[in-house]
């Protein structure tokens, strides 16, 4: 474009037009240049984790925050969603909280994520699913013939209402082990071994159950992955690195019958965000989605038949959901922090840990199809491709999912992670949490992620120290 | 011409926009040395409250125990006073959700609405042996707690007549009221640690509660290494964070959310008709933690002295509107389940706390973050 065309034409709106697009131009990289911290400040384009989905709070509500733009009625609407997501299911046919059981994993939403995040898992410490009778694992069984055993559902729910009998107990025990850094400092990684005790029905052997132990995930950022530009995702999955023994693959899911992306789970087993079936499987609380009751055709059925949670209230927590805002990122003028930042490239996490992706144009689309236009066009820093990799057998379970082998997971989503220590209280990481800091868990990356795990392994300490610095500005 | 300067703001302000590149918590009061005020918000506030907690609840749990053994109306009225002094330090605590009321999932331990009625009756009418054990690990969170305890032994905001009272009521009193006063023993000593020998430590040995370094010592060492706070802003942002949330709490969701929907079993506190004292406490917490020291104490280093020292209109603003919200939250006539309807007490109550959380958001929170 040649600037002195507009200054020969002689329009002086037209010169206007042309400075202030140059100028829009010249902050390319921030295209949120009117959205402003908690004091005031203009927020720099490395702060902004999810465009204008960032918050900015580093407190103990960092993932539990709406967006800026939720206000007036959507205000309303959060609330409701934020209320149904926290408040405790009763058994019984109340209307406005019933349904629970009569087996159940959890007793609400925010019982297994805490605070929108992951509620400390308990077996580390009582050898047993849990104090007071409740932990927020969620265990996946089924057959090795990959059916669902007779008397069971999809997981084993470890909680029942009284007068019914838990479905079974998971105990963990864990074998550590000692490894030493290139430059002989020790880390030890704990290898956990599980079993079910306690069937309520049919005892099922070891030789005739697979299983995969989960922990709850973060609920950062849900709004935005939703929204997200899956041709940029269809994309990544082109790529290969060879040279480091990563290629990222699509987990093509069912919902409703229809082929879909899967961006959600542990093992991207998921196109949406769950809510029907969180309710329906986890809490037992029928709804049109998922009409049988959890325990139907089992002994231990209640008979219900009745629906116990309306689609109008779970588009509500679906709302929530995609309306929790993003946790800024912190310290992002840190030398520490840049220093790590480089590390993270150099060691190759960003290759799955993609630092930058793009909404589409249109938004988000609830359950209940309302749209979310303000989740549309947005620059967003996920540090994730959100795309399955082989990480090896060292973390495999056996249990697939879809196009997901046993060894393959997603990336997980690293935004948020660096307060989970201040939101959830604690720093286990993983899909059933055996990583009980970032180091442990940078180590138990086998498979595609061995290549970085050995450039860390080769790091100094200082250095190591300064990459973990940067994953607690996420 | 007007219209043309404008733009020329606008202009500005985007080349601003581009040249800023600054941090959280590398602000301009990033400086300033919080240790003495976080210190005082553990010794002098937390602490404090979560110590009164524990102590009310064994007094509480000692009630249940006469209460049990005589039969007495005299002692039934104690029960239900010992549970309104509980509840008063858990309710001002509410201004500080975070730590280990969080993570160990104590809150919903100890204060989970509505109950389980249903499961309530079904235990009630079985054969099982209602001992503190069975409630802890038999049991969920709607089973047990402050709200299982109030329905046991309130009715239309009076103690109940205990000739109403049935002795399997009163067995799973006990064992309710047992249950939470461990939990107030575990939330107390996680924050101050325990005594090594005493009763506490004691009671917490036999459910297996280890309490660690006591949080406290990591709140009060934030931006130290070892700490999960990476600064001591955070930490002061946190002690605002939870007087907003409970602010907007009380406002939108405690009072609105009844109002909204009419139904007063979306009353906290109902059986007892303790809601709009239980509401009061809250906001009392916010000016705990503003003046930092509970309930009366001698007032501590204190965010109240740090925002005077900025701007001396906006700490007398803050005073003023916690002030407001606690008369008009008690402008609302009693019992609270019956002024559903009563719009003008409740509508003011609510914008008198969305002033309050205004203040704090718009005002107090800038002076601390960037």
């Amino acid at each position: 474009m040649n600037p002195g065309r507009f200054l020969q034409s002689g329009s002086f709106p037209l010169l206007l037009v042309f400075i202030l697009s140059t100028i829009i131009v010249g902050c390319r990289d921030n295209e949120y240049s009117d959205i402003l911290t908690s004091g005031g400040s203009v927020a720099s384009p490395e702060q902004l984790s999810a465009g204008n989905s960032t918050i900015f709070t580093s407190t103990s509500k960092a993932y539990d925050t709406p967006a800026n733009w939720v206000t007036g009625e959507l205000m309303e609407r959060f609330l409701k969603g934020d209320q149904l997501y926290d408040s405790p299911r009763v058994s019984g046919s109340d209307p406005a909280n019933g349904g629970l059981g009569p087996v159940y994993a959890g007793y609400s939403c925010g019982s297994c994520h805490s605070d929108a995040g992951r509620t400390k898992p308990s077996l580390f410490s009582s050898g047993g699913s849990g104090p007071y009778g409740f932990s927020s694992f969620l265990t996946f069984i089924r057959s090795t013939h990959g059916q669902n055993l007779r008397q069971y559902g999809r997981v084993l729910h470890d909680q029942a209402i009284y007068g019914k009998v838990p479905e079974g107990k998971l105990h963990a025990t864990y074998t550590e082990t000692e490894y030493s850094f290139a430059d002989g400092e020790k880390y030890s990684l704990l290898k956990p071994h599980y079993e079910i005790t306690d069937w309520y029905a049919d005892s099922i052997t070891a030789d005739q159950l697979v299983m995969s132990v989960r922990t709850p995930l973060r609920h950062v950022g849900l709004g935005l992955i939703m929204a997200v530009d899956q041709n940029e995702i269809k994309q990544l999955a082109t790529i290969q690195y060879p040279a480091y023994g990563i290629s990222g693959k699509i987990n093509w899911v069912q919902e409703r019958n229809v082929k879909v992306m899967g961006l959600t789970g542990h093992k991207a087993q998921h196109g949406d965000l769950t809510v029907e079936l969180g309710f329906s499987s986890d809490l037992g609380v029928t709804n049109d989605r998922y009409p049988h009751e959890v325990a139907e055709g089992q002994s231990q059925s209640d008979g219900n038949t009745d629906i116990q949670i309306t689609t109008e209230e779970m588009a509500d927590v679906d709302f929530y959901l995609h309306a929790l805002g993003v946790p800024a990122r912190r310290s992002v003028n840190n030398s520490v922090v840049q220093q790590g930042k480089e590390l993270f490239n150099t060691a190759k996490c960003n290759l799955c840990h993609t630092p930058t992706l793009h909404t589409r144009q249109g938004g988000g689309e609830l359950i209940d199809g309302s749209r979310l236009p303000w989740l549309g066009k947005q620059v967003f820093h996920p540090y994730s491709d959100f795309l399955l990799h082989d990480m090896g057998p060292e973390l495999g379970d056996d249990y697939s999912q879809f196009d997901a082998t046993g060894d393959e997971w997603r990336s997980t989503p690293l935004w948020g992670i660096g307060l989970q220590e201040v939101v959830n209280g604690h720093s286990y990481f993983l899909h059933d949490g055996r990583a009980r800091n970032y180091v442990e868990a940078i180590m138990w990356h086998g498979g595609e992620g061995d290549v970085s795990r050995q450039i860390f392994k080769k790091m100094t300490k200082d250095d190591r120290e300064a990459l973990i610095m940067f994953l607690r500005s996420l | 011409m007007k219209k043309l300067l404008g733009i020329f703001v606008l202009a500005g302000l985007l080349f601003a926009a581009c040249s800023q590149d600054k941090g959280i918590g590398e602000g301009t009061n990033n400086d300033y040395d919080y240790t003495s005020m976080l210190n005082d918000y553990v010794d002098k506030t937390i602490i404090p409250s979560y110590a009164s907690l524990k102590e009310n609840s064994k007094q509480l749990l000692k009630a249940t125990k006469d209460y049990k053994t005589s039969g007495s109306q005299a002692d039934l009225d104690l029960v239900c006073s010992g549970w309104k002094a509980t509840r008063v330090p858990w309710e001002s605590s509410e201004a500080y959700l975070f730590g280990p009321v969080a993570f160990k999932n104590i809150d919903p331990l100890l204060d989970s609405w509505p109950l389980d009625q249903t499961q309530l009756d079904n235990v009630l009418a079985s054969n099982q042996t209602l001992t503190a054990d069975f409630v802890r690990n038999g049991l969920g969170a709607g089973l047990r707690g402050f709200h299982t305890l109030e329905y046991l032994i309130f009715r239309e905001g009076s103690p109940r007549q205990t000739s109403d009272v049935s002795q399997r009521e009163k067995e799973y009193m006990v064992a309710v009221a047992e249950v939470l006063r461990d939990d107030c023993i575990t939330l107390w000593a996680l924050w101050a640690g325990v005594p090594d020998g005493s009763e506490d430590a004691t009671i917490l040995a036999s459910i297996d509660v280890e309490v660690g370094t006591p949080y406290g010592n990591e709140f009060k060492n934030a931006g130290k290494s070892g700490s999960r706070y990476l600064s001591q802003t955070s930490a002061v942002e946190e002690m605002i964070q939870g007087m907003i949330t409970i602010s907007d709490e009380v406002g939108s969701q405690k009072i609105a959310g009844p109002v909204q929907s009419g139904n007063v079993l979306d009353v906290e506190s109902w059986f007892s008709w303790n809601s709009l004292t239980d509401f009061t406490n809250n906001i009392i917490g916010i000016r705990n933690v503003y003046l930092n020291g509970f309930n009366g104490s001698t007032p501590g280093t204190s965010l109240s002295a740090f925002v005077k020292d900025k701007d001396e209109a906006v700490d007398a603003e803050v005073k003023s509107k916690i002030e407001a919200a606690i008369t008009a939250i008690n402008n609302i006539p009693e019992p609270f389940r019956n002024s559903l309807n009563n719009k003008e007490k409740t509508d003011a109550a609510i914008a008198a706390l969305s002033n309050l959380n205004v203040v704090l958001t718009s005002k107090v929170l800038p002076l601390v973050v960037d």
